[in-house]
């Protein structure tokens, strides 16, 4: 999965469960929330979406996700962006779960990479 | 010897714990929080983040919309001019101390608004009344003290909450006397509270917080660095990093946790049960001068401050002789030009405001020492 990032587009959310994108090019300034229920959403392109990283808005934000996560079980990590600056949330297991949580709760995050854990 | 009842002005002594707070982030949070992924910035921001969210709880709000600042005056700066950028009619009441007073009467001069002053009575119907009457279609904003800082008057808050609620205007509340001896809670109908850190929360000077419910955008009145997104040149939107930039406060943050969590330990209701009980002793013992008023009424509650003026003595005078046994009163209009105007002391008054660490027999035999002068 990628995120278009353009001069014009900060922020073009990629559902995290449908893999759709939930606002048309372009999104302008808001980081748009995906409306998706996970019951109702396909697996998405075969991936089971074990490990992903997770752009956060900010490193608050990845900071309350890291907590609702792990209060729901779900183990991952607070990191600085690897380029740039910002905060990303790294999911070692279960991104699925942890997308539809954070979904859930209204926690705006973009997914990164996807992958399954080894 | 010194005996502080200037507390409403800041808190002091500050309890043990926030003294230890301090040293703590002195020795262990010396990174810059939100800033840098190496140990020390990743152990600050992760402390500045749990402080953050310990005081939201607090207040009953989410750790994202909890924004620290430098005063009350910064947060109610960011509030008033965040939320009233687009022009509007605001009401303020008349007892707001000059944070909220001067940069509310700035824009309006600049005519970029439209201000009313709602009269504050004892009773807080006819209160709740002057707020109701002074409601326009194109009113944007109530801002109201929760508690006066001249006479202590407690406002009634959960009216005005309410009153904004019906008629979709946001609530800006000054909690600066209030908060830490009244538990005061997102959920009384406040959209955006501002409150300092130094007074009834017992943090370091140089703590404010701005807290909102995230239902009106409030845009930043200052911009920088936010330690995301940086590449823009644009500020972020979501608070609180939008309305944070620049390195924050880490060592004031962490004496405000600890303020705060010895608030909740010690119960905001033993608090003011203490303080209350310390102002109604001096009140007491302040009786049988004739030449002796205090700003109270019966019909009205009030917060732990007592405001009150001798005849043929001006206040600065009478602080100042009180300074020179020890005694700790703040003097003259205490920077709150409306509520002066509306209880009309010309030269001010003698302000006395006790703490968690006063004692009633100080109390007592300060009063006992007014009488003689």
């Amino acid at each position: 999965m990628s995120i278009i990032l353009n001069e014009k587009v900060h922020f073009c959310l990629l559902c995290p469960i449908s893999a759709a994108f939930v606002s048309p090019v372009p999104c302008g300034r808001h980081i748009m929330k995906c409306t998706a229920t996970p019951a109702a959403l396909p697996h998405v392109r075969g991936d089971d979406m074990n490990k992903c990283i997770l752009e956060m808005p900010s490193y608050t934000y990845a900071q309350k996700a890291e907590r609702l996560l792990r209060s729901k079980g779900v183990q991952s990590e607070v990191k600085r962006r690897s380029t740039g600056c910002g905060t990303v949330l790294h999911v070692h297991t279960g991104c699925r779960a942890a997308a539809a949580i954070l979904d859930r709760y209204g926690i705006p995050f973009i997914l990164r990479e996807t992958g399954s854990s080894p | 010897m010194i005996i502080n009842f200037d507390n409403a002005a800041t808190t002091y002594p500050k309890p043990e714990s926030v003294k230890a707070a301090v040293m703590e982030a002195m020795d262990r949070y010396g990174g810059n929080a939100g800033r840098g992924g190496h140990a020390l910035a990743a152990a600050t921001s992760e402390a500045v983040y749990s402080a953050r969210e310990d005081i939201a709880g607090f207040f009953g709000a989410e750790p994202e919309n909890t924004v620290f600042a430098l005063n009350c005056t910064h947060a109610l700066n960011m509030a008033i001019q965040g939320i009233m950028s687009g022009g509007g009619h605001m009401i303020i009441s008349g007892l707001e101390h000059n944070s909220a007073a001067r940069p509310a009467a700035a824009l309006a001069a600049e005519g970029k608004i439209t201000l009313s002053v709602a009269e504050v009575f004892s009773d807080s119907r006819r209160t709740l009344e002057s707020f109701r009457s002074l409601i326009r279609d194109d009113t944007k904003a109530i801002v109201c003290t929760l508690a006066s800082n001249v006479t202590g008057q407690i406002m009634p808050y959960r009216e005005i909450g309410r009153l904004c609620r019906e008629r979709g205007i946001c609530f800006i509340a000054d909690g600066a006397q209030a908060c830490g001896v009244l538990d005061v809670k997102l959920a009384d109908g406040i959209n955006i509270l501002c409150t300092a850190g130094h007074k009834g929360l017992y943090g370091i000077t140089g703590t404010g917080l701005l807290i909102t419910d995230g239902k009106f955008p409030i845009l930043p009145i200052m911009q920088g660095g936010t330690g995301t997104d940086s590449m823009s040149l644009r500020q972020p939107e979501l608070t609180p990093e939008s309305l944070e930039s620049g390195t924050v406060g880490v060592i004031g943050i962490m004496s405000l946790k600890a303020g705060t969590d010895f608030v909740k330990q010690t119960g905001i209701g033993n608090i003011f049960r203490h303080e209350d009980m310390i102002c109604r002793r001096f009140i007491r013992a302040l009786a049988g001068d004739e030449r002796i008023t205090v700003y109270r009424s019966p019909e009205a509650r009030y917060a732990p401050i007592v405001s009150f003026n001798i005849d043929g003595i001006a206040p600065g005078d009478a602080a100042a002789a009180l300074a020179e046994k020890g005694y700790c009163l703040r003097s003259g209009y205490q920077c709150s030009a409306l509520a002066h105007t509306q209880l009309g002391t010309k030269n001010g008054t003698v302000r006395f405001s006790p703490s968690l660490f006063s004692r009633a027999e100080d109390a007592e035999e300060l009063a006992r020492l007014i009488k003689t002068l």
